[in-house]
């Protein structure tokens, strides 16, 4: 049975029309994709699944009035920040640690920055940055460290070995610290 | 826990680039290799090489039993209960090794009775891409089947499964299911239920049994040519 997958405009009409379809055929076209993300936080099918839940709502709620550019990485992103909420909330137990807690550790070994630093000067540093980058370079980052792909995952999609990219993260964090500090971040 | 990270202010525009390019990164991985035809030319001169200096007449009987996926089937069709048992009919080499590249799998779900509930197609090495399922009716049968997750990972297959049945949607655990591994683990969300791996004429089959409903679900993993 073939599903019918409609276009990210299509969807985005129907949520301006009201029309209740638009959740039915988010869920068709991203469901699989926005499971992977919130499950590479939570590790939990049930949590993932009420991130899920969620994400419809509040994007039920978002459009209108808000039109987003690209539909994909506006649902990534309400969907990475409903999983994160829950692990917070669950951060007292003693969960095991999961893919996202190691890649944050990753990235915090090499870019720990003190609280108060300014965020609109370290977005933009950021944001440079990674538009210098390579696009590969780029995909490989925020694979590991926004979508909380592991090292294994993202060898096998992008066909590299698990030292490649493993390397090519160490070079990206390296040359991120470098243009942080030039900037007078301390870190 | 550190409240937020760096990456958390990754704008729209380089999150929508990079999220693309995952995106065509999984679908190619998704797809079967270009390079069919220099493997096919590969296994030729292997084949040729072999047959010009070995020649060991047994190896041209060996080949006529081979089955179409590459290997031999055993002979015997006795269950196997145990991945070490599989393991030993297949000899060195793991299921991953075994399985060609252009050859895709079916996940086929067949209720205790046998009664075939749906079959859902998916390529060898793709991460997301299920498809062609079946609707059934039958109370107690899985409506659907997605593979949510997978990828080989050494010499395993691990894949996150859903089953659907009566709107309920059971999980192949929190835990990878490893279809060919030393470990499995299945922890599923709603009942517990043990599950053991056999070998079966030409297919891997997975029995997931529901201590609590009375219900068995086997899951078969078939290998069928790409067209």
């Amino acid at each position: 049975m073939q599903e019918y997958t409609a276009s990210d405009e299509n969807i985005i009409a129907l949520y301006f029309d009201r029309d209740e379809n638009a959740i039915t055929l988010t869920d068709q076209k991203y469901r699989k994709y926005l499971f992977v993300i919130a499950y590479n936080i939570v590790s939990d099918t049930e949590d993932s699944e009420e991130c899920l839940s969620d994400t419809y709502y509040q994007t039920w709620n978002a459009i209108p009035p808000h039109r987003p550019k690209n539909l994909r990485a506006f649902l990534t992103r309400i969907t990475r920040r409903l999983a994160l909420d829950i692990l917070r909330k669950r951060n007292a137990g003693k969960r095991i640690p999961d893919e996202y807690l190691t890649s944050l550790h990753e990235l915090d070994e090499t870019l720990s920055l003190p609280a108060d630093s300014d965020s609109d000067a370290l977005a933009k540093t950021l944001n440079d940055f990674l538009r210098k980058l390579p696009e590969k370079t780029r995909c490989i980052f925020v694979s590991r460290y926004y979508c909380a792909d592991s090292v294994e995952t993202i060898a096998h999609y992008m066909k590299m070995s698990e030292s490649a990219v493993y390397k090519n993260l160490q070079h990206t964090k390296k040359a991120l610290k470098k243009a942080l500090e030039k900037e007078g971040f301390q870190l | 826990m550190k409240e937020d990270s760096i990456i958390d202010l990754i704008d729209d525009e380089n999150l929508e680039n990079a999220l693309a390019l995952r995106e065509k990164y999984i679908e190619n991985a998704a797809l079967p290799k270009k390079t069919v035809i220099f493997r096919v030319m590969k296994r030729s001169l292997a084949a040729c090489l072999a047959i010009l200096f070995l020649m060991i007449p047994a190896s041209a009987l060996l080949m006529k039993e081979l089955s179409p996926n590459g290997y031999k089937p055993p002979d015997n069709t006795e269950i196997k209960t145990s991945f070490k048992e599989l393991n030993d009919i297949l000899g060195a080499e793991h299921l991953y090794n075994r399985l060609p590249e252009e050859y895709a799998y079916s996940l086929k779900i067949l209720y205790s009775d046998g009664f075939s509930a749906l079959n859902s197609h998916t390529t060898w090495g793709s991460n997301l891409a299920v498809n062609g399922l079946t609707d059934i009716s039958t109370p107690k049968v899985p409506q659907s089947a997605e593979i949510l997750q997978e990828y080989p990972n050494g010499d395993r297959l691990r894949l996150l499964l859903r089953l659907n049945v009566d709107d309920r949607r059971f999980y192949t655990g929190d835990a990878y299911t490893e279809i060919c591994g030393v470990t499995v683990h299945l922890a599923f969300a709603e009942n517990e239920q043990s599950a053991r791996f056999f070998y079966q004429g030409n297919t891997y089959c997975l029995e997931l049994k529901s201590e609590t409903t009375d219900i068995t679900y086997y899951l078969e993993l078939l290998l069928e040519e790409q067209k």
